[in-house]
């Protein structure tokens, strides 16, 4: 007898001591994160801050989720009421000053968790106390090179991000946004996911059209698309688009994922300088200097041979995307 | 017409300075020599030659340099910084490749084309927006964040 | 006509370094092919950049409000390149004749170009592209510049004159001078095989 009561005190402590030791497997707390998404129904309020052209904004937003759509309502004054409404395949931005819906097609990608969790190793660094809840602290770094870094509170009990905070490669803070408060039991009315009424709905400039041959999208820029040879490991093949772009060339756009990083190739015609030639009127179009800059965050190359400009976008070293640029021939 | 005539005229020819007269002269003469109009042709690939040249790439670091030189000097008007909208705060401009305009960059400034066509500084944001609004897409992306970049950026461009 | 935008001429005058950045940016590379071709190195060819352009940022007081940005820059940069000459005791011959006056065109890089190619669009290889140059840097001063200013900075016959404070007519006649010469330098690239 005293045997039977011994077992279950020993079995007792031992789920007591596993209960007190059990700490959570950081992959396994990502993929909760990643699923929460979809399933999670809430009303809340965020504070999101975010460097563009090395300004600081930062807004509130007013956030509900249902049935995996998420409406997000800035409220800073410096964003006049801008409402976006990720509805999964598409996403609606309401600008309020002119009652216009904006609809985009949001972009399928392939990368997935698993593609992340490929290229970047899931740390456990902390656990902590948000909103009166139990969170996970986990930090996404790249298991290769530099690149950059996601930092996600998870709450244990939902999987749900309360916070997030994005590094890039040079370990500079991007952008950090968090709950501030939330209301686990409200039920947002579908009405918050659509259109309102009398606004007028338009078709964003740039779609991010199809998926691409190769050759078809070739023939429809009229010039050879190249491919790079090189492409930084972990990163795999997005896929090829047209981007039609109002009174610029059209762009072909070869996009390459690691999980969290892209990489983006545009390449199209360099605009064609003043056509000079010979004074009796024979002209002779030149490609003319095609200088190029642009505004941005991040790090981007320009190369121009024989007419045509390539573009790379991505958040990599320097030398990592001179290799990119060198072995698109 | 001589031909040693005609071929010390031709470059002239080809850049329009002859008068009317001297024109029809050469014209004629063109007509029917083969060796003048292939010389006239070669005149002719110089210009395209020429036309085919690509840039070579200034240094990187310059505008460092000569910016560090201003700096030094007693300035003459502190710009505050909320009008520096369109402001480029530092350039890092990279390395050369003789055969193509080679440039790396953190932070650019918008050069308007000499044309006077569509604007762009539209066309590349419109890039740059392409390339973020595409991870909007990825597993676990800061979307409250992404619609700040978003919206910024297309307010900027309201500003005239 | 390479106009700069007037706002920014403005803020750069008031002071604003940025705004002056800016300016920088959308005219170095043809202010460098300029000044590359006048002087023998890129050593030389950077530090009269840096001088340009501080002389640039100390001017831009004097500079008239009617009067083209691009084309006020370029008289600096011209004047800068005769002020150095003047203190390196350079003569009017070009020291870079590294490019030998051959007529038989036995100096000729072993590519050649391909005119059965696109007669609109011709790609030069880098080698090309170096050997077109220096036929252009070894050319005399004066045509020099007209060339540079016409094809490698993509300028108008108008602003060029407007540059060098010379008629229409003696830029073009630069300029068929200089492709005569060019003609015989660049023999085996021109000529038909």
């Amino acid at each position: 007898m005293l045997n039977r009561w011994m077992t279950i005190a020993i079995l007792f402590a031992a789920a007591m001591g596993m209960a007190f030791a059990q700490k959570p497997d950081p992959a396994q707390r990502v993929r909760a994160a990643y699923q929460a998404e979809s399933r999670v129904t809430l009303s809340g309020v965020m504070r999101t801050t975010s460097t563009v052209q090395a300004t600081e904004i930062s807004s509130e937003v007013v956030v509900y989720r249902k049935a995996g759509m998420t409406r997000y309502e800035y409220r800073s004054p410096e964003l006049r009421g801008l409402v976006l409404i990720d509805k999964g395949d598409t996403l609606i931005r309401l600008d309020p000053t002119t009652r216009t819906a904006t609809v985009e097609t949001v972009h399928r990608s392939p990368a997935t968790v698993d593609l992340v969790l490929k290229n970047y190793r899931a740390e456990l660094s902390e656990q902590e106390q948000l909103l009166g809840r139990q969170t996970d602290v986990i930090t996404l770094k790249p298991r290769r090179g530099s690149g950059p870094t996601r930092k996600l509170w998870i709450d244990r009990a939902t999987g749900l991000v309360l916070r997030t905070e994005q590094y890039n490669s040079s370990g500079k803070l991007v952008s950090r946004s968090f709950y501030s408060s939330v209301d686990w039991k409200a039920s947002p009315p579908d009405s918050l996911f659509t259109v309102p009424d009398g606004w007028k709905q338009v078709v964003a400039p740039v779609q991010t059209e199809r998926h691409w041959e190769k050759e078809d999208l070739s023939r429809r820029l009229g010039f050879t698309v190249r491919e790079p040879g090189y492409v930084p490991p972990g990163f795999v093949l997005d896929g090829f688009h047209l981007v039609i772009r109002p009174n610029a060339q059209p762009s072909a756009h070869i996009r390459y994922v690691d999980g969290l990083n892209s990489i983006s190739i545009f390449e199209h015609r360099c605009p064609a300088g003043r056509g000079r030639g010979f004074q009796w009127g024979r002209r002779m179009g030149r490609r003319g200097n095609c200088e190029f800059f642009i505004s941005s965050e991040g790090n981007v190359l320009v190369k121009e041979v024989g007419g045509i400009r390539f573009i790379v976008v991505g958040d990599l070293p320097e030398s990592e995307l001179q290799k990119v640029i060198d072995s698109l021939r | 017409m001589e031909c040693t005539q005609i071929k010390a005229k031709l470059a002239d020819y080809s850049v329009g300075l002859l008068g009317e007269r001297e024109n029809k002269m050469v014209e004629a003469h063109l007509a029917q020599c083969p060796s003048c109009a292939a010389e006239l042709r070669a005149l002719e690939r110089v210009d395209r030659v020429l036309k085919a040249v690509e840039p070579e790439e200034p240094p990187a670091h310059l505008w460092n340099s000569i910016r560090a030189r201003i700096e030094a000097e007693p300035q003459k008007v502190q710009i505050p910084f909320w009008q520096r909208w369109f402001s480029v705060p530092r350039l890092a401009l990279g390395g050369a490749v003789a055969a193509a305009v080679l440039v790396a960059i953190a932070y650019f400034s918008v050069l308007r084309p000499p044309e006077g066509d569509a604007s762009l500084h539209e066309n590349a944001e419109q890039l740059i927006h392409t390339h973020q609004m595409m991870s909007w897409g990825d597993p676990l992306s800061d979307k409250a964040a992404l619609g700040v970049m978003l919206a910024s950026r297309s307010r900027l461009q309201e500003v005239p | 006509m390479f106009e700069m935008d007037n706002q920014l001429v403005e803020r750069a005058r008031a002071g604003d370094v940025d705004a002056f950045g800016e300016l920088y940016q959308h005219t170095h590379r043809r202010i460098y092919q300029y000044i590359r071709q006048m002087v023998p190195t890129t050593e030389d060819a950077e530090d009269l950049m840096q001088e340009v352009y501080l002389r640039a940022w100390s001017g831009l007081k004097q500079l008239q409000a009617n009067e083209a940005f691009w084309v006020w820059l370029h008289r600096i940069a011209r004047n800068a390149v005769l002020d150095w000459r003047k203190r390196k005791q350079v003569s009017t011959v070009s020291l870079e004749s590294t490019f030998t006056d051959d007529e038989d065109g036995e100096t000729e890089p072993v590519e050649v170009a391909d005119w059965s190619e696109n007669p609109e669009q011709i790609a030069l290889s880098e080698a090309m592209q170096e050997a077109v140059r220096q036929a252009v840097r070894s050319l005399p001063e004066n045509h020099r510049e007209v060339v540079t200013m016409y094809y490698l900075e993509d300028m108008g016959i108008s602003e060029v004159a407007k540059v060098l404070g010379v008629p229409k007519n003696t830029v073009l006649s630069r300029l068929a001078r200089a492709r005569e010469t060019l003609r015989r330098k660049l023999g085996y690239l021109v000529d038909a095989k």
